[in-house]
């Protein structure tokens, strides 16, 4: 286990951001973390980058206390803020430079070590301009480029793609995916849930400081799946086909969207004739029947109510 | 009812009205700041501060100048004028640091608080943004000035003090306020102002208010038909051009030449020479309404950004080094990065750099053009001459050193707070005392060049007289080192100043200006009180000197203000060079351990006090 958590609480004054945390997270894993705004996704990262300590409960990372054992913590993680830190007045080498200093890596090894990153952060034209001169994107490579400098074993990333324009984007997506295969043990906390589905091995949501779920993306969306939800379309009359389909056994809510009706059935099935039949047998001509797709989105909205600390 | 009548019947009148009530009381900045600012307890706190210090010295000094029982008239007459006086003088030494602290905050707060765009995008007119602005960092100070209204009416109970003193002293002051207010604003306004602009705006001030006051006790600024004093000293013709010189023709304590005397000048400055006060409230005010009318061009000037016009034009070429491409080449890291950082990209920085050699090129000019003046024995000057301005230049030196190290200092964590680089920094293997060391290294070696000034200028000295060894020497060669090191000790001292501000606070402004503020007063204070005992100590006054910095320069540079004769001075020399090596030592060693305690005490709180402020985001 190279991160785990134990009844990890904290609290700022009465706020409890963080509730009772359990967290296992094993190496090598791509761990997505998702929540709504104040639900305790930095916190948890912060604690686990060393930058706070828990009011109560332990945190442990490489088997190492958070709190006590911080020192031997910092070499062996890499962390992204959800902000870009820009030193004014340095360029892009020396802030590379700088930071690899501060990991102790020193003459030619760190000359080596910051060519080494910013090629594979592609950063190498920019070496010379000024960090602050750099757009979000840019500046969000050079911080990857920064934790990279040190090959830690746990990267911590608290909203990379924030604020990002899609080509940025993909490009970080892509440059996580290379550090996923290279075996790193990636914690990253994203709302744009669609490329975490791409990116994470598992994932965990978060609500109001608790841990909702925690499992890999197909567990999640079995989860998630609760019954089996149709889609149905007629071509006219949708009102009076939503109250034929009400009587149908088996059919437990329906609901009129733009253009379509949402039905809620009772337990799995694929099985949509007696749908069919009830629509035909009263001359609803239709368009079409399409089970709903579950997604980590529509997952996401299901297992948190929108609720924060 | 009639005016009434005329008003609702004539739109244009009702226009102006309406104008003028949003323009000034209605004016929604200044609503906002009126109804939230008068509430914080830090206002009610610093108001208690100014009330309690200006109470102290009208008590003080009405218990101390002739108005005890049995008194008479005339004596207390004296007592209380005397009393107003320095009431006064306390009074706009205040206002000359609150103001300043008050209005610069204007230079970057809209820019801070990203609300100047949602502003400028409001039915807000451009007077009204800059009038309420401008009033709204006023009103603060005003009612300070109002609230100390009532101290000064005591003193009038005793006769001696005029109704039209008290109004001239307050409309000085408050001439001061809003010149420095309007100064902000404009510097806002025009949006040149960064962070790094509110040190120069202090500096700028200081500097100024230092300068020109010096200027005004040069006899070559003094106004021939003005009346001498009883020491033979004239009114300046830069009286109307400065708060304290003003102040002292106010008081009474210079005269200004009668109108008929100066009736030869023209008409402009027959007003200037012979009411110095009204003059200068009367320019302060004007200068204010121009810099205001100046302002309101600039509010909507974005919409323009990008546009290749003259004021564009103008700003590109000031920001030199940034001009075409953003890049720059790379400067090699040290083995300690903080450190590095701290001395060499901070201080590479366009206007601290150009601010460094300003100072080290002003210092070293003045050094020069003084031993042009003691070698050539121009202008009478004497070896004792030569040391007091010596002395002089020294102590200004080191005292805008000790300002720019505190700034430097006070800026050095909150900027990596703001910048949200400390969160990243508290990520790798530094631990708090390789920060703070780091930290302090760099401030030093930034700093080690600035003192170089002073203790070369007085090596020059030193060593001149060594080569024409004449009777008597201006400074001896160990004088030059022992302030050298005592210098780099304050020096160091200031560090830790500044660094502990910006460890405790989170915003840069706040952490320069309590850092700047408690230089100040510690060190005014330290050298009032240290400078009494040292000049009352005799022989033993040259070792207790080096105990504050100011003491140190003027007395171990020119110990021969701890003698009444000169010819008492010449006799001990041998002794007081003992004496000042001593205590040097001595007092190097006492401050190198407060600084290390200090140093110790802040890596020990470093990771609380970060990790409390984190919290409280």
């Amino acid at each position: 286990m190279i991160i785990e958590t134990i009844n990890l609480t904290k609290k700022y004054a009465k706020l409890v951001a963080l509730d009772n945390l359990h967290l296992n997270i094993q190496d090598g894993e791509c761990f997505g973390y998702i929540g709504p705004n104040g639900a305790g996704k930095t916190t948890t990262i912060k604690i686990l980058a060393t930058l706070l300590q828990p009011t109560w409960g332990e945190a442990r990372v490489c088997g190492h206390v958070v709190g006590y054992e911080s020192r031997k913590i910092r070499p062996l993680i890499g962390y992204v803020p959800d902000f870009f830190g820009a030193y004014e007045d340095m360029v892009v080498v020396e802030y590379l430079e700088f930071f690899a200093s501060a990991y102790n890596i020193t003459g030619g090894e760190r000359t080596r070590v910051v060519n080494d990153v910013l090629e594979l952060t592609d950063l190498v034209y920019k070496q010379d301009a000024l960090v602050d001169s750099l757009s979000r994107g840019m500046q969000q490579r050079l911080s990857v480029a920064r934790v990279l400098l040190h090959d830690p074993k746990v990267l911590l990333l608290d909203e990379p793609a924030s604020g990002l324009d899609p080509r940025a984007r993909i490009e970080i997506r892509e440059l996580l995916k290379e550090l996923r295969n290279m075996g790193k043990t990636i914690i990253i906390s994203s709302h744009i849930l669609h490329e975490l589905a791409e990116l994470c091995t598992t994932i965990g949501i978060i609500e109001r400081g608790k841990l909702l779920f925690h499992g890999g993306l197909k567990e999640i969306l079995a989860k998630a799946k609760v019954g089996t939800r149709i889609q149905v379309q007629v071509t006219e009359q949708q009102d009076l086909a939503a109250i034929c389909l009400e009587k149908v056994k088996g059919v437990k809510s329906v609901t009129q969207d733009d253009g379509h009706l949402t039905l809620e059935l009772d337990g799995q099935t694929h099985d949509f004739s007696a749908i069919a039949y009830a629509l035909l047998k009263n001359n609803f001509r239709i368009r079409s029947i399409k089970e709903e797709e579950v997604n980590l989105e529509t997952a996401f909205m299901r297992l948190t109510k929108g609720l924060v600390s | 009812m009639a005016s009434a009548t005329t008003a609702h019947s004539n739109p244009a009148f009702s226009r102006l009205a309406a104008w003028l009530w949003y323009l000034v009381p209605a004016n929604p900045i200044l609503v906002r700041v009126v109804y939230g600012m008068s509430r914080r307890t830090r206002h009610l706190w610093l108001r208690f501060g100014y009330l309690s210090i200006l109470l102290t010295v009208v008590t003080v000094a009405l218990l101390t100048a002739g108005t005890a029982r049995g008194a008479s008239l005339g004596d207390l007459a004296k007592g209380a004028s005397q009393t107003f006086m320095l009431a006064s003088i306390t009074q706009l030494m205040l206002m000359c640091f609150l103001a300043p602290v008050f209005t610069a905050g204007a230079i970057t707060q809209e820019r801070d608080a990203q609300t100047y765009n949602i502003l400028i995008s409001t039915p807000l007119s451009n007077a009204q943004i800059v009038i309420g602005s401008l009033l709204s960092r006023l009103y603060f100070v005003v009612v300070l000035l109002l609230a100390g209204l009532p101290i000064f009416v005591t003193t009038m109970m005793y006769g001696g003090v005029t109704q039209g003193q008290i109004m001239r002293s307050f409309a000085i002051a408050a001439a001061t306020a809003v010149v420095t207010g309007s100064l902000a604003i404009t510097i806002s306004m025009v949006r040149v102002g960064t962070r790094r602009t509110i040190f120069s705006f202090f500096m700028g001030i200081g500097i100024y208010l230092f300068s020109v006051y010096f200027l005004g006790d040069w006899p070559r600024t003094w106004v021939a038909e003005a009346p001498p004093d009883i020491n033979g000293d004239r009114m300046s013709w830069l009286c109307a051009f400065h708060p304290f010189l003003a102040l002292d023709v106010a008081l009474n304590r210079v005269q200004a030449p009668d109108i008929a005397a100066v009736a030869h000048h023209g008409v402009l400055a027959q007003y200037f020479l012979a009411y110095p006060p009204t003059m200068y409230v009367v320019l302060t005010l004007t200068v204010s309404c121009l810099l205001i009318v100046l302002s309101m061009f600039f509010v909507r000037r974005g919409t323009r950004d990008g546009e290749d016009a003259f004021f564009g034009r103008l700003l590109s070429r000031l920001r030199w080094r940034r001009r075409g491409s953003s890049t720059r080449k790379p400067h090699q890291v040290w083995a300690n990065p903080v450190a590095w950082r701290e001395a060499v990209t901070r201080a590479s920085a366009t206007s601290r750099g150009l601010g460094r050699f300003l100072v080290i090129g002003c210092g070293l000019l003045g050094a020069l053009i003084l031993l042009g003046y003691y070698a050539k024995g121009a202008a009478g000057f004497t070896a004792a001459q030569t040391r007091e301005w010596l002395a002089a230049i020294v102590a200004i030196e080191f005292g805008i050193v000790l300002i720019i190290a505190a700034n430097t200092a006070a800026s050095s964590l909150t900027k990596d707070k703001e910048s949200n680089s400390l969160d990243i920094m508290l990520t790798t293997p530094l631990t708090s005392e390789y920060i703070i060391w780091g930290k302090l290294r760099g401030l030093v070696s930034f700093v080690v060049p600035l003192i170089a000034v002073p203790v070369l200028s007085l090596l020059v000295f030193a060593v001149w007289d060594m080569v024409r060894r004449p009777t008597e020497r201006v400074v001896y060669i160990e004088t030059a080192l022992e302030i050298g090191v005592l210098l780099v000790v304050f020096a160091a001292y200031t560090c830790m100043l500044g660094l502990h501000f910006s460890l405790k606070q989170k915003k840069t402004i706040r952490a320069v200006i309590l850092a700047v503020g408690v230089l100040i007063v510690a060190n005014l204070v330290g050298y009032l009180f240290w400078n009494a005992i040292t000049t009352a100590a005799g022989l033993l006054g040259a070792a207790l000197a080096a105990a504050t910095p100011f003491t140190a320069i003027g007395t171990l540079i020119d110990p021969s203000l701890l003698f009444s004769t000169p010819r008492d001075y010449l006799s001990s020399i041998s002794a007081i060079r003992i004496s000042a090596l001593v205590g040097c030592t001595i007092f190097v060693g006492l401050h190198a351990a407060v600084v290390y305690s200090w140093y110790r005490s802040m890596v020990k709180g470093f990771d609380m006090i970060i990790r409390k402020q984190s919290g409280t985001k």
